[in-house]
């Protein structure tokens, strides 16, 4: 072998070595510091184990309507659905069996719907739960609004029959927040606000109903339940009711920001006035939240609705879930 | 040019021989699983950031022991985490540091860190130990002892392909430096004054004509720079280094 021949392996081998040398690095997998942002505000798993110990706390709370029920109460709702879970605890000595039966939840766990993107406070999320007899689902909105304080549910509802919920992003990617509704059809405060108007009665000249939502499940039984009060009253006195919004809970927007699902809460104010003089018979939860058995000139009741609506970015808004918990009255 | 590439070839036979012994070593110290780990003994909470975590793709398990109970382990966004912190006392691990395979600390805040353990921000908790896959955000690990007893704290980072990585620079290496210094004793080799060896050798059977001739004169053995007369294979100047080391010139010197 010549020289020439000799020094050519030499020069390979330096060569792979120099190479092996500058790709050690690429070869480690050494790489920047990840910068990306945050998904979903939380993993889709711990998304469920936190739905499931909220829901579960929640029916544990419901369970027990003593005092003792209502440090429970305050660790597992917030803001109106505190009022709501606190009124019904209240109330369940009068609820009758029938209504207990049909507000339990299969045993199975809750689905998480939808959880808020990013990590900026609050942080939603949105939960279903199935109502074992009828069937129904139904919606929780979850909150936390700080990193000290854990999710609490803010708002609940089962869905009105036939509704329908749009689908939203994926878990891992997190639903926009709903923000101040900006893209929808209709800002949620603004629905909120006439859809209470729109429900008033006796009916208010032009409000009939609100051009943004159909003539709802919801909404029927409140005006026909309102029309047999006052019927009710035929020939004794008057009986008005009054819907009033009162605040935007929360919601989070459905798959490509399309929409979005909110929470609202409104106050209904059902006044009685005994134009006779004789004696209104009360309500077994009127008399338990007043002790009064019996009202002779004006009995009034305050109620929270939860309403929950799908508000496209285009068109009319539906109602898709709904419920009412009596929370205070009076009466002379 | 001869001195040079032998120069050059000691070199590459070292260098050779520095990558099969870093390989042997990381070999061992990786073992087949190709795991790298990070130790360090913490007192009090310890903040595991994205700069110890996030800089390999690659699965990352945490483990801390206490002699004196359990050890909550959580990893959330690095963000919340720190939100977690606040402005507790806590000891952050700034850096993995290899080959001494030990975190840096260095020590923050003041006051005591408030439980964590029950907040909704952990993306995985464990005790004892926890498994993550690090995403494309930034992730921070938070140990927390339940005592104020030292706590051992390990980070492993572990990626199969860092163990045949090791093995093929050990390879690669040997190889290198074998052939390196094959090449540097062959060329060193013909300066040795051997008779018998120098008869058997390669040599002396490729060149036979030149074997029973005498050098011309003033032919010296050690001048690389005159061709041999009557040689069958000239070669130029440049690469006439075999002729001036050919053992036979003083084997057929009078």
């Amino acid at each position: 072998m010549t020289t020439r021949w000799r020094t050519v392996p030499a020069l390979i081998l330096a060569a792979v070595l120099t190479g092996l040398l500058s790709a050690c690095g690429a070869l480690v997998g050494l790489g920047p510091v990840p910068t990306g942002s945050v998904g979903g505000a939380v993993d889709a798993s711990r998304a469920r184990m936190i739905a499931a110990r909220v829901v579960a706390a929640a029916v544990k709370a419901d369970a027990t309507p003593t005092s003792a029920g209502d440090a429970a109460r305050r660790l597992v709702y917030t803001g109106d659905a505190l009022a709501a879970a606190t009124a019904d605890a209240r109330l369940a000595a009068t609820t009758d069996a029938k209504t207990r039966d049909e507000r339990v939840l299969t045993s199975a766990p809750p689905i998480v719907l939808a959880v808020s993107r990013g990590l900026t406070y609050p942080r939603t999320m949105v939960v279903q739960t199935t109502r074992a007899k009828s069937g129904l689902p139904v919606l929780y909105l979850l909150t936390t609004p700080d990193v000290r304080t854990p999710y609490q549910i803010a708002s609940s509802a089962p869905m009105l029959p036939g509704a329908s919920v749009k689908i939203f992003d994926p878990l891992t990617q997190g639903s926009l927040p709903l923000g101040s509704g900006t893209g929808l059809s209709v800002a949620p405060m603004a629905l909120t606000t006439a859809y209470a108007a729109s429900l008033a009665f006796p009916p208010q000249a032009g409000r009939a109903t609100t051009p943004t939502v159909p003539n709802d499940s919801f909404a029927q039984g409140v005006r026909a339940s309102a029309g047999n009060q006052s019927k009710g009253m035929n020939g004794i006195g008057t009986f008005t009711q009054v819907h009033t919004a009162k605040d935007v809970v929360g919601g989070l927007r459905v798959i490509g920001g399309a929409g979005a699902l909110v929470f609202v809460a409104m106050n209904r104010s059902d006044s009685f006035l005994n134009r006779t003089t004789g004696t209104l018979k009360p309500s077994k939860q009127f008399t338990a939240l007043t002790g009064l058995k019996s009202v002779t000139s004006e009995a009034n009741l305050s109620t929270l609705e939860i309403v929950v609506f799908a508000i496209p970015d285009a068109g009319p808004a539906v109602t898709v879930a709904a419920d009412e918990h009596l929370y205070a009255a009076s009466g002379i | 040019m001869t001195i040079a590439r032998r120069i050059i070839a000691a070199l590459v036979a070292l260098a050779g021989l520095a990558l099969a012994v870093g390989g042997a070593w990381l070999a061992v110290v990786l073992g087949p699983s190709g795991t790298a780990r990070f130790s360090t003994t913490a007192t009090g909470p310890l903040v595991i950031g994205p700069q110890v975590l996030g800089r390999v793709d690659v699965p990352v398990t945490v483990r801390a022991s206490s002699s004196d109970g359990p050890v909550f382990i959580g990893a959330a966004p690095s963000h919340d985490v720190t939100d977690v912190v606040g402005g507790a006392r806590v000891q952050q691990a700034v850096t993995a540091e290899f080959p001494a395979r030990s975190l840096l600390l260095r020590a923050t805040g003041s006051g005591d860190l408030a439980d964590p353990r029950a907040l909704d921000v952990w993306r995985g908790t464990g005790s004892g130990s926890l498994d993550l896959t690090v995403g494309v955000a930034p992730e921070s690990v938070l140990v927390v002892p339940t005592t104020n007893a030292p706590v051992r704290v390990t980070v492993e980072l572990q990626r199969g392909a860092w163990f045949l990585e090791a093995v093929l620079a050990l390879v690669v290496g040997l190889i290198v430096a074998v052939a390196a210094a094959a090449w540097l004793v062959q060329q060193l080799g013909h300066r040795i004054p051997v008779g018998p060896l120098a008869r058997r050798g390669p040599g002396a059977q490729q060149r036979p004509s030149r074997a029973v001739e005498p050098p011309p004169q003033g032919f010296d053995e050690d001048d690389g720079e005159q061709p041999a007369a009557g040689t069958t294979e000239p070669e130029p100047t440049a690469e006439s280094e075999p002729a001036t080391a050919d053992p036979r010139a003083t084997e057929v010197r009078p």
